[in-house]
């Protein structure tokens, strides 16, 4: 199945998404989530790293992306904000 | 969530303007979300408030629809508190409730379950996984047993979901009633949560794209946390079958070590003895004691979970003030010093005797 004409990723996309993915996982005031989320995009990334498939590069590159967002959404409405102790 | 809390906030039953179809829109994809996780049909699931409140509809529910011809329940003894007070309040109502033992493994054992079927039973209630001692019960071999007497299976699931793999379809588990909020068929009446149940959906599919990534890591991590301990002290006693278990929940036992003491010293650790429902009382837990387990092992028990976001570090943090904390105790333990001249506390003679 050919995919509706958008390219896959270019290895500096890739690794520019896979930086942003970090950066913003800085930002989680909370331990865990910092944790997990910094772990998560790097075996995610480790575990797609074989991929020859242009279609499923692309799915992966947008998975990355969707993600990306997410956090960025919740680190800017939630998990930025230290509660009052 | 937060869209729907702020800003889309339409009833998902009003069935007259955007804010109700935009509502109703995303509750049915819930569902699908929900049904997806657990093999089920998004028409099957019904939307309560929590399983306390799903396992009351679901036993009364079913033991009062078939009052006339069945009059018989057969559950476990290692059920939720809010499932055994259940058996015992339409035990009160004339009903008959069977609580099957279960093995030291914390496992029902099938040859005594299908023992116990007779002509009047009416539901077979077990919990997938154990909320104690995290143990999984045989499920796929149990809902067979049900179909071959055409029994209705009902599965306390609330701590299985989204962490070990369901199939109902295929376990032949009757009606899954899930968390959540509704008017759903007239059987719960109440408007939706909207907001609880996209979040309760989007859990789900995350739960489900996850489960294999998060169980190997939660496995490496229970495997961590085991040897930790049992490097450093001896008498460290697992409640429960090692082999059919979420790895996610490990319960042990500190032989020569008082309960309590040893809470106070794990403040640091976000631990518990018992479940967290009868924590207020200093009642041995009732898991452990249908287990077999002596009282003394049972108020020392110590529940430890794991989960998506814990790390490598607190495990071991977890490991080092648990060893420091046993080694502490047991040093200041007259019990533990006689232990340790080869005095068996049971053969004693005491003066009172």
């Amino acid at each position: 199945m050919v995919s509706s004409g958008v390219a896959a990723p270019t290895r500096t996309e890739i690794l520019g998404l896979y930086r942003s993915l970090l950066r913003v996982a800085r930002d989680f005031c909370d331990y865990n989530i910092r944790e997990y989320t910094k772990r998560r995009t790097i075996d995610g990334f480790r575990e797609n790293q074989n991929l020859t498939d242009a279609n499923s590069i692309s799915s992966a590159y947008l998975e990355g992306k969707s993600q990306l967002a997410v956090r960025k959404t919740t680190v800017c409405c939630v998990l930025s904000v230290r509660p009052q102790s | 969530m937060l869209p729907f809390y702020l800003a889309r906030y339409g009833n998902a039953h009003s069935r007259t303007h955007y804010y109700g179809w935009e509502s109703d829109l995303v509750v049915e994809t819930a569902r699908s979300q929900i049904s997806d996780l657990i093999g089920a049909s998004p028409k099957e699931i019904i939307v309560t408030s929590g399983a306390t409140e799903s396992n009351n509809i679901s036993i009364k529910g079913v033991m009062h629809f078939y009052k006339d011809k069945k009059r018989h329940v057969i559950t476990t003894r290692t059920e939720h508190k809010c499932v055994l007070n259940l058996c015992r309040h339409i035990q009160q109502e004339g009903f008959e409730i069977t609580y099957l033992p279960v093995g030291s493994d914390g496992l029902v054992n099938l040859d005594e379950l299908r023992a116990a079927i007779r002509p009047d039973s009416g539901l077979i209630s077990v919990m997938a996984v154990n909320n104690e001692i995290g143990v999984i019960q045989p499920m796929e071999e149990t809902g067979q047993l049900c179909n071959e007497f055409k029994i209705p299976f009902h599965m306390d699931a609330a701590q299985a979901l989204g962490k070990i793999p369901i199939d109902v379809e295929k376990w032949n588990v009757i009606e899954p009633l899930i968390n959540g909020g509704g008017q759903e068929k007239g059987i719960r009446s109440g408007t939706l949560p909207t907001p609880l149940i996209v979040g309760f959906g989007s859990a789900c599919e995350i739960a489900r794209k996850e489960m294999d990534y998060d169980h190997k890591r939660i496995t490496t991590l229970q495997d961590r946390l085991l040897n930790g301990i049992r490097e450093k002290i001896h008498g460290v006693v697992i409640n429960g079958s090692m082999e059919r278990r979420y790895a996610g929940n490990l319960n042990l036992s500190f032989a020569y070590v008082e309960g309590e003491s040893l809470l106070m010293g794990l403040k640091e650790v976000a631990v518990s003895s018992g479940s967290a429902c009868t924590s207020a009382s200093l009642e041995p837990s009732y898991v452990l004691r249908a287990l077999g387990v002596e009282e003394d092992m049972a108020h020392t028990s110590i529940r430890f979970g794991i989960g998506r976001f814990t790390t490598e570090a607190e495990v071991d943090r977890a490991v080092d003030l648990t060893v420091k904390q046993v080694e502490k105790l047991r040093e200041m333990s007259r019990l533990y010093e006689m232990v340790k001249e080869g005095i068996d506390k049971k053969q004693i003679q005491w003066a009172q005797d």
